[in-house]
């Protein structure tokens, strides 16, 4: 279990090892796949935000939902959701940025402290 | 059974992977991975046993996909897996077919794993239904579901080619024993309905009371106990053949009600409202004549005609010429081999005695007469002694052939010797007639 910097778990494996039984190598090959396709998720985030792409947003937030999951990346567990759910129909896009930064930036965290388990 | 094919159609490979993993622990699971709807669609060539379909997909929505891949097999089970936690959705999605709809959480795995468990065991009875349809289509073709090769019964086997050609309705007329319902299933297993439900129905063994809800189903809270809708016989047999046996045991009201579903096409549940269209085959049968029913008043005329059909009366087994022998050994053979015994044979005073004999009761009693003989003989060989007819019912056949006067006499003093168990005192004394005439004949072997 990675801690964060105000020691709450950022992320954990403990699904993955349970689902794949403890298998090791598949784990390893499931953190690689999360590091190789979020970075792709995170700039569509990006990019539709940017251009009010609101269905493009709503679409990468609800793919990437059950992934942050997996990782049970608790603090992504809400904000996640929220963009997925206020990107239907936007009334507070100042909202909506502060939960997509959230999002990307905690992210980041993750992916760089996942790279180290690989 | 061979290995379950399952399409994994998810477009973010990082669940897909997940997915392929789990479902992959099984070595019995065949997994392809798709991500888009559009590979989905051009793989369905491949026939697969399961597809489970994530709802959002790049160039689709989940209900399109759906549909079309329903349009291509409505019968594979697809489970829609999604991050949509919606019931409307979800409700939606199991009303257009879906088997199983798996919100991605943490449980997803073990719940699709149940699904999957479900659906293979599903897929194990529906494999082993057709497998049995098959057998029990082989066991009608016309050969093996009727025996006997005489000129009656050869234009019997014309009358039922013709009749499994089409969906006309046919009507089965004949004593009791004849056969009439081996003819109905050899007419549905022979037609292009042979996959669809045979489903028989004794019209005389229905109480009055219950007819109508048995044959047309009914719908929940239609009736005290009807605690929830229940199709009747007449839809359980959709694209199929319904067998409708002792018609003329149908009384007057029910008899309107089935002229009506015969012309409409069309059964209304008790209790319901709308209709629900039918595509069955129906086949009908009595041993009574229906015409003189008809004239008596006790059937409708206009029902008589719809049913008609194409009618088929199958010959009583004393018409049917050496066919009893042709039975009788066909049942001694079958008896033998279910009781593991070793094979007999009819020999010739047997032959002789089944081929005098009026059999009243028709192929059904041959059967019983036959294999109790099987029960009774010693050995290898069946005799006459091992054949117990009904004596009684023999006089039918006294007048069968013209005989002399001496050789009715014969076949006289034959049938009381059998009545009284060989008792030629006994005999002498009820034909009134010489001991010495009866002892005569034992040593001229004509008797």
């Amino acid at each position: 279990m990675k801690k964060s910097s105000d020691q709450e778990p950022l992320f954990s494996t403990d699904k993955l090892y349970s689902l794949s039984k403890g298998n090791e190598e598949f784990v390893k090959k499931m953190i690689k796949l999360f590091i190789e396709t979020v970075p792709e998720n995170i700039k569509k985030m990006k990019d539709s935000l940017d251009s009010q792409d609101f269905k493009t947003l709503k679409n990468v937030a609800h793919t990437m939902k059950p992934n942050l999951d997996m990782f049970d990346i608790k603090c992504l567990y809400l904000p996640i959701r929220k963009v997925e759910e206020n990107a239907v129909n936007p009334e507070n896009i100042d909202a909506l940025k502060d939960d997509v930064d959230l999002v990307v930036n905690t992210l980041d965290k993750v992916m760089k402290e996942l790279a180290k388990l690989c | 059974m061979s290995n379950t094919r399952i399409f994994i159609v998810e477009d973010d490979k990082f669940y897909c992977s997940l997915l392929d993993h789990h479902l992959s622990l099984n070595p019995d699971y065949e997994v392809h991975k798709f991500s888009t709807g559009k590979e989905c669609l051009t793989n369905l060539y491949l026939n697969p046993d399961v597809i489970t379909l994530d709802y959002s997909l790049p160039d689709t929505t989940g209900y399109d996909i759906l549909r079309k891949i329903k349009s291509n097999n409505k019968d594979v089970p697809v489970i829609i897996v999604s991050g949509q936690e919606d019931v409307g959705t979800a409700v939606e999605l199991l009303k257009e077919g879906a088997y199983d709809y798996i919100i991605k959480d943490e449980n997803t795995h073990s719940k699709l794993w149940s699904s999957l468990i479900k659906i293979k065991e599903n897929l194990v009875l529906k494999k082993e239904l057709i497998e049995l349809r098959e057998e029990v289509s082989q066991k009608y073709t016309f050969e093996k579901a009727i025996k006997g090769n005489s000129q009656c019964i050869k234009k019997i086997f014309a009358l039922m080619e013709k009749a499994a050609q089409s969906n006309i309705t046919v009507s089965v007329t004949g004593e009791t024993g004849t056969g009439k319902e081996v003819v109905a299933k050899a007419i549905h297993y022979n037609s292009s309905r042979s996959t669809k439900p045979f489903v028989a129905v004794n019209m005389g063994a229905i109480p009055k009371d219950l007819a109508e809800s048995e044959l047309f189903g009914y719908e929940k809270g239609a009736f005290t106990g009807a605690n929830t809708r229940r199709v009747g016989k007449f839809e359980e047999a959709s694209q199929g053949t319904i067998f409708l046996d002792e018609i003329a045991e149908m009384d007057m009201n029910l008899q309107s009600k089935i002229l009506r579903v015969i012309q409409e096409r069309e059964v209304t549940r008790v209790g319901g409202s709308g209709s629900v269209k039918l595509d069955v085959r129906i086949i009908v049968a009595t041993h009574r004549n229906l015409l003189e029913e008809v004239k008596k008043g006790n059937f409708r005329e206009d029902l008589y005609y719809r049913l008609l059909g194409l009618p088929i009366e199958l010959p009583p087994l004393r018409e049917r010429e050496k066919d009893v022998l042709v039975i009788a050994k066909y049942f001694v053979e079958e008896f033998c081999k279910q009781n593991k015994m070793t094979k007999k044979h009819l020999d010739v005073s047997a032959q002789e005695k089944l081929l005098t004999y009026s059999f009243p009761g028709n192929i059904r009693e041959l059967k019983a007469i036959v294999e109790l003989a099987v029960v009774l003989s010693d050995g290898d060989e069946i005799s006459a002694a091992d054949i117990r007819t009904n004596p009684v019912m023999n006089t039918d056949n006294l007048f069968k052939q013209e005989c002399s006067l001496r050789e009715y006499n014969i076949n006289i003093i034959k049938y009381y010797m059998e009545k009284y168990d060989n008792d030629v005192l006994l005999v002498a004394q009820k034909l009134d007639i010489g001991k010495s005439t009866i002892y005569r004949m034992i040593k001229n072997k004509e008797i």
